[in-house]
């Protein structure tokens, strides 16, 4: 539903429409376009009663004799407190009942895919499972075929988070030792924003993702890729930026599949190259964002959890960055 | 001889004119409150088979409890709560308000019955 | 009487601050006062300077709790750095004071019977910040309280050890040692009276063990002291001695030199070294703690050090160093600031008797693939 044209004077004020990569006014998940439905609905009757609410102060103030007489007569009162409230609200809570109960048109998850979403302080763990039970490790980002409801597991590793993306659906929160679940189900190709809507500490603010949809057979192709082990450098640096990956610590808290970095503390890096974006969707995916988050993390992310790592050289870094950014 | 000093009209306290005039709301809020914490802490300690049979009874003897008793607030309101006033046009306004009060509530009574029929009792709707 | 008029007072005064301020010019610009170390103090200058000097001692060393002092390790510490640092003015126990020294204004005292004289609180505040007026000098840096309490506690036992002076300050170790007086023959950097020289372990359990450590990290330490980014009192002035060369050889020295098999006294307890085991192979991943064993194993960056067969003392006391926020001027510190910083106390120990329970040189097992959580 586009914005709703009555409201030119607003629109005068916010001069750019509701469009945009994380606007619950513009819907692209199931859940979504419901909620933004009876949103509409009930801002617009809301703004009715209002302005009639309004109109008859007005009156009441002042207005004259006849209309006085008029507005403090028992038919107002009945016909506008009791008669207008019951038939309204009902009506409501019949359409209400509709969305809500058996044969309602949300689908449920068919259990083909289902992904896991951890919360950490302050990235996002994701594991996506198919149907053999297969478990594909990825972090930040998440992936669904559009048209198919997917069901999201979501729990959190220490801290209460809540997950929300506001173009698919509501929120939800995320407990640690409690695992709630969500049904997304994304009706058009393209990119979302979501974000972490419960305070968490410190990073609270940047600890944001990106949901790409995809048609099926794209995203089939996609989860194959995504399970498979990571690219193996062909150039020079990248080489180079790999030793300095297996021997700088770093495999102690990430991994890359197929090489010995097996760590689980920090987000699996196995395909980090062709995220949309990266630490958790406060950094463009280019070669220097990596630079930069390896020498000066704690400025971009102050108080995240990965230690400062300043012990690379200039020429270093590149190496490395070019060796992650491979990572596709 | 001085005449005798006018009797100070005693009103009934404020308290007493708000709980006959939300008699109504009152009841309202404590269906909702019991049919509400019934089927969160029935769904919280644990889906049971007989769920979904017991808190649609449960509700219905509510909701059924809850309309009987805003019946005869609608009735005659001044059964359930008392309230005197010296001038005799208030008494006619505050039983006016009262009832129309209650007439709304049982509305609300009913509207929230009926969720019990039209909705799983512990489901889960995303 | 006659009443004393207001102005009358305040112009006695007035002339009575301006004759003390042109009285005091007078005996400061002209040169007057002799402030000549060989004629000695007035006895009531004597007497104010060492009222003064105790009493702000005592009142400043009051609220320091003294921990367990009596540990050898720490005995042994902190003999080795007096005999480098403390002898030259204040002469080794039971020695004369050398002619030079003793002409100081005030002299240093002779430290044999100060462990019997002043309560270790006090030895700790003196060692630590110096005394003005005095060529005592404040320690090197001001977050190496570990060090300063080796001394306090060397100091604190030497009354009733000095016979046991040389074994302490390890004055026999190291002889013979081709790196034996190395700069001018200064104590200082005979570097075998505290660390290991061939078939020799390390002069107590305080001072780390270096052989077989790899030779980048050892370079990049003796730098690290030298430009004052790693903060030790004991190896400060060591490395301040040393140019790159002389830092380059003794890195190689020490790097292939074969590591002893340490003596252990006290078998430790099984639980621990359990518990201890699981965090240098598994980490603790809830805590955001990674296995030690990935980076400390000698098969990551050379510029890690190794820590099997380090002593448990030392590796404990340098966790808690980062605890407290130590060890973080250089860009390698801080990595380890933010694991150390995760772990309870109770962990430290247990990780540190576990490392220390491996067999030096030896590559310890390969740290298991993380549980999935």
């Amino acid at each position: 539903m586009r914005c709703a044209r009555p409201f030119a004077p607003l629109a005068l004020l916010t001069l750019q429409d509701c469009a945009g990569v994380q606007s619950a006014f513009d819907p692209s998940g199931a859940e979504a376009e419901r909620i933004n439905v009876l949103s509409w609905l009930l801002i617009l009757s809301s703004v009715a009663v209002l302005v009639a609410v309004c109109l008859i102060t007005a009156g009441a103030l002042f207005g004259s004799e006849r209309w006085r007489a008029r507005i403090s007569g028992e038919r107002l009162v009945i016909g506008g407190g009791l008669v207008l409230p019951i038939l309204v609200l009902s009506i409501l809570l019949s359409y209400g009942f509709y969305l809500m109960g058996p044969g309602s048109p949300a689908g449920r998850a068919d259990g083909r895919l289902r992904v896991e979403v951890v919360g950490e302080r302050w990235w996002w763990r994701v594991t996506y499972v198919d149907e053999s039970g297969r478990r594909v490790e990825s972090a930040n980002e998440i992936r669904l075929p559009v048209g198919r409801p997917v069901g999201v597991e979501l729990t959190s590793a220490d801290v209460i988070h809540s997950f929300w993306v506001p173009r698919l659906a509501g929120k939800l929160d995320m407990i640690p030792g409690r695992t709630n679940s969500l049904t997304l189900q994304a009706t058009k190709a393209g990119i979302s924003r979501g974000q972490c809507a419960e305070y968490c500490g410190g990073a609270h603010a940047f600890m944001s993702f990106y949901v790409i949809a995809m048609p099926e057979d794209q995203f089939a192709a996609w989860l194959e890729q995504e399970a498979g082990d990571a690219q193996i450098p062909t150039g020079a640096d990248e080489t180079a930026g790999q030793t300095l990956f297996l021997s700088s610590g770093c495999i102690a808290c990430h991994s890359v599949r197929g090489t010995e970095a097996r760590g689980t503390i920090g987000p699996d890096l196995t395909h980090v190259g062709s995220r949309h974006s990266l630490a958790a969707a406060t950094l463009e995916n280019d070669v220097s964002a990596f630079a930069r988050w390896i020498r000066d993390g704690e400025h971009v992310k102050p108080e995240n959890l990965m230690p400062p790592y300043d012990i690379f050289t200039e020429a270093e870094l590149a190496q490395l960055s070019s060796y992650l950014d491979q990572l596709r | 001889m001085k005449e005798p000093a006018p009797q100070p009209v005693r009103e009934p306290p404020v308290a007493s004119a708000i709980l006959f005039l939300l008699t109504g709301p009152i009841l309202w809020a404590g269906h909702l409150t019991l049919v509400y914490a019934f089927q969160s802490v029935t769904c919280a300690i644990g889906a049971f088979p007989s769920a979904a049979t017991v808190i649609p009874a449960f509700v219905a003897l509510a909701t059924l409890v809850a309309a009987m008793v805003l019946l005869v607030a609608i009735w005659a309101p001044g059964r359930l709560t008392r309230y005197r006033s010296e001038r005799g046009e208030n008494q006619t306004f505050l039983r006016a308000v009262s009832r129309l009060l209650s007439v709304l509530s049982l509305t609300g009574v009913l509207w929230t019955g009926s969720a019990a029929f039209a909705l799983d009792a512990c489901g889960r709707l995303r | 009487m006659k009443k004393l008029h207001w102005t009358t007072v305040a112009a006695v005064l007035g002339m009575g601050a301006a004759g003390l301020v042109l009285a005091g010019t007078i005996f400061v610009s002209s040169g007057i006062y002799n402030v000549a170390a060989s004629s000695g103090h007035f006895r009531i200058t004597t007497w104010l300077l060492a009222m003064v000097r105790e009493r702000s001692i005592d009142m400043r060393s009051f609220p320091i709790e003294v921990p367990p002092i009596d540990d050898d390790g720490m005995i042994r510490l902190g003999a080795a750095h007096y005999e480098g640092g403390c002898v030259p003015c204040h002469g080794r126990p039971g020695e004369e004071m050398n002619p030079i020294v003793s002409g100081m204004l005030p002299p240093p005292p002779n430290l044999t019977e100060v462990g019997k004289r002043r309560p270790p609180e006090e030895i700790f505040w003196i060692v630590m910040h110096g005394l003005k007026y005095t060529g005592m000098p404040a320690w090197p840096n001001t977050g190496r309280d570990d060090e300063v309490w080796a001394v306090t506690a060397f100091l604190a036992t030497l009354p009733g050890a000095v016979s046991g002076y040389p074994d302490f300050a390890g004055l026999a170790r190291g002889g013979g040692d081709k790196h034996e007086g190395l700069a001018n023959g200064r104590t200082f950097t005979r570097c075998g009276r505290c660390h290991e020289s061939e078939g020799t372990g390390t002069n107590g359990n305080r001072i780390p063990r270096l052989a077989g450590l790899p030779e980048a990290y050892l370079l990049r330490s003796l730098r690290e002291y030298a430009e004052r980014t790693r903060a030790s009192g004991a190896m400060e002035p060591v490395a301040d001695l040393l140019d790159d060369g002389r830092m380059r050889e003794l890195a190689a020295y020490y790097s292939a030199l074969r590591p002893v098999a340490p003596k252990t006294t006290v078998a430790p307890d099984p639980e621990r070294l359990r518990r201890g085991e699981a965090i240098a192979i598994r980490g603790i991943p809830r805590h955001g703690v990674p296995a030690c064993l990935t980076c400390h194993s000698g098969r990551q960056s050379s510029y890690f050090p190794t820590l099997a067969g380090q002593h448990a003392a030392y590796i404990a006391e340098q966790l808690r160093l980062w605890q407290r926020g130590g060890r973080v001027g250089t860009a390698y510190g801080r990595i380890m600031a933010v694991v150390a910083g995760a772990l309870s106390a109770e962990q430290i120990e247990d990780v540190a008797a576990y490392l220390a329970s491996l067999p030096p040189g030896a590559a310890p097992p390969e740290p298991m693939a993380e549980v999935s959580r």
